[in-house]
């Protein structure tokens, strides 16, 4: 079955959700799940269908937040202009810091990414008359269009799975394209894609570039929504949390990405009270997922569609 | 340069360490033949290709491909001017089928944007379908085209082997570098390989074979270098280097 057909099933699903849900809580970790789920497609794209780690994307997620909140409170910017401007300056930073970080390779990479998200969270906390530091930044206004307000948990779920779902069919698109396989011939035999054509550092530059716009397009609606960010939200944990998810999911599977995340979003709110142990059991999923399941939930996908 | 000459090695010298893994070799491949490049095992003969692939610098010399200096091209770029290659171990990309793994080679000379493929785009449509068409074509040529919907680790590796050679096919190269394609094969796939060789051969395409199978090189070559320890010992007529002392010697010993 193609990709897109499971689309269509899905945002079916998730109207129908939308309507007939009536727990306001469930609706907001649905709601924010979406927006996890944006940060998570773009980085299967870097990291299920490039094969390129990124262990700082909760540092763009950041930039994203910040740079669009800043933009409309201070700027007095239109909050989807700002929100859209964050994006592409931040996909700016991306590409000016993933320029020289993918010229290095497996671990190297991965301590990199690493310390570019601790960077973004130590210069967020640290610039205090700014960004408001470890208190965070309060005043963010919400989000309106021709009148409509997005002031309850029902429209932000809807505006944020239309986003998820909408950047989800980019991807599909990109990716059954020759963009796609030249990513996957990357990620397969570097020097084999070189040898036919594919410019390996380009193309790692561009799909990083993406990941990152993709991140902090959810950083920016995720500002707007919650109306207070803080550098607590977006930490080294959140980064290995997006890679948990792309992994368990089964790199490269949209579907299979799309369920760990929705799933490794709602499990913590509904058992709140294990708040502190999260952590633990991503790591202990990880490990899981790499030892048992290196395919994933990708795997229960392929079983479907056949 | 002589017209007839598409590549021209000068002097090419590459040392790794204190090891000199090409010392000074020099060769010319002309248009429209097979010319071979044997020697026993740690020659330098994948290292040659490795330096006219642009996978390795060389620390001298210099490399002209149709008047072109190639130290002016990235490895990206030698398949857009027509230089294509397989590989000693087979270098399939296994989470693409097969004829996704061919199409590969087609990439370069596809002109749809990333916004044509996101927004599903007629062009895109065009080419997307123009790619796997050539894909299975050049399958089809090698007579494995039921192949086109498996995967790499589903299939042997002798046909193997042909999808890499299916995959520097379809770019349509005025040079083929073959490194060691009968290399794991049997005494009939290798007979197969033989009479594909002469096929792609006989469409017009050059070719620079490494090969470690005599009977294979004797077969189809119009020319024959020998390297050993990094230097060339030898070059002409199948029958002058079966017969040549130096040759027997490296291959033989004392």
């Amino acid at each position: 079955m193609d990709s897109r057909v499971f689309l269509v099933i899905t945002a079916v699903i998730a109207v129908f959700l939308g309507i007939f849900l009536d727990n306001p809580f469930l609706l907001s970790m649905l709601a924010l799940a979406a927006l996890t789920l944006i940060v998570t497609t773009g980085l299967n794209l870097l990291l299920g269908f490039a094969g390129q780690i990124s262990l700082g994307h909760a540092g763009f997620v950041a930039l994203g937040a910040y740079i669009s909140a800043l933009l409309t409170i201070k700027f007095n910017i239109n909050p989807w202009l700002s929100i859209f401007t964050a994006a592409i300056l931040s996909s700016l930073i991306g590409a000016i810091i993933g320029y020289p970080t993918l010229k290095l390779k497996s671990h190297y990479l991965a301590m990199a990414t690493l310390a570019i998200g601790e960077i973004i969270n130590i210069l967020i906390t640290g610039t205090i008359s700014i960004t408001g530091g470890p208190q965070g930044l309060t005043g963010i206004p919400m989000l309106s269009i021709l009148g409509f307000t997005f002031d309850d948990d029902r429209k932000f779920y809807f505006l944020s799975w239309f986003a998820a779902l909408f950047l989800m069919l980019v991807s599909i698109n990109l990716t059954k394209s020759r963009f796609g396989r030249a990513l996957q011939a990357i990620k397969s035999k570097e020097i084999a894609a070189e040898s036919f054509g594919i410019n390996v550092h380009m193309y790692k530059v561009a799909v990083f570039t993406l990941s990152v716009f993709y991140a902090s397009l959810a950083g920016g609606i995720f500002a707007f929504y919650m109306g207070f960010i803080s550098p607590s939200s977006f930490g080294i944990l959140n980064s290995i949390e997006y890679v948990v998810m792309v992994v368990l999911g089964g790199m490269g599977s949209f579907f299979g990405v799309l369920a760990s995340t929705v799933i490794l979003s709602i499990l913590p709110g509904i058992f709140s009270g294990l708040k502190e142990f999260w952590p633990i059991a991503d790591g202990f999923l990880l490990v899981f997922a790499m030892m048992f399941l290196p395919d994933g939930l990708k795997k229960l996908f392929s079983w479907i569609k056949q | 340069m002589d017209k007839t000459i598409i590549l021209k090695l000068e002097h090419i010298t590459k040392s790794f360490g204190g090891l000199k893994a090409v010392d000074d070799v020099s060769l010319e491949v002309k248009k429209g033949q097979i010319q071979a490049l044997i020697g026993p095992n740690g020659a330098g003969k994948t290292t040659l290709f490795n330096i006219i692939t642009r996978i390795y610098s060389k620390d001298s010399g210099s490399i002209h491909f149709i008047n072109r200096n190639l130290d002016k091209y990235k490895a990206h770029k030698l398949i857009k001017i027509g230089i294509a290659r397989t590989f000693q171990n087979i270098q399939l990309f296994d989470e693409m089928n097969i004829w996704e793994n061919v199409a590969i080679g087609s990439h370069i000379k596809m002109k749809n944007s990333p916004l044509d493929a996101i927004l599903c785009t007629i062009n895109n449509k065009k080419w997307e379908k123009q790619a796997k068409e050539k894909a299975i074509d050049t399958l089809r040529f090698l007579k494995i085209d039921r192949f086109a919907y498996s995967y790499p680790k589903e299939i042997s590796f002798g046909n193997k082997r042909l999808i890499e050679l299916a995959r520097a096919l379809v770019c349509d190269p005025i040079l083929l570098l073959l490194d060691e394609p009968a290399s794991g094969l049997n005494e009939s796939e290798t007979g197969r390989l033989l009479k594909i060789i002469l096929r792609i051969w006989g469409k017009g395409v050059t070719i620079l074979l490494i090969e470690h199978d005599m009977n294979l090189v004797m077969n189809c070559s119009h020319s024959i270098a020998v390297m050993d320890n990094g230097k060339k010992i030898a070059q002409g007529m199948p029958s002058y280097i079966q017969n040549n002392k130096k040759v027997i010697k490296a291959y033989l010993g004392e």
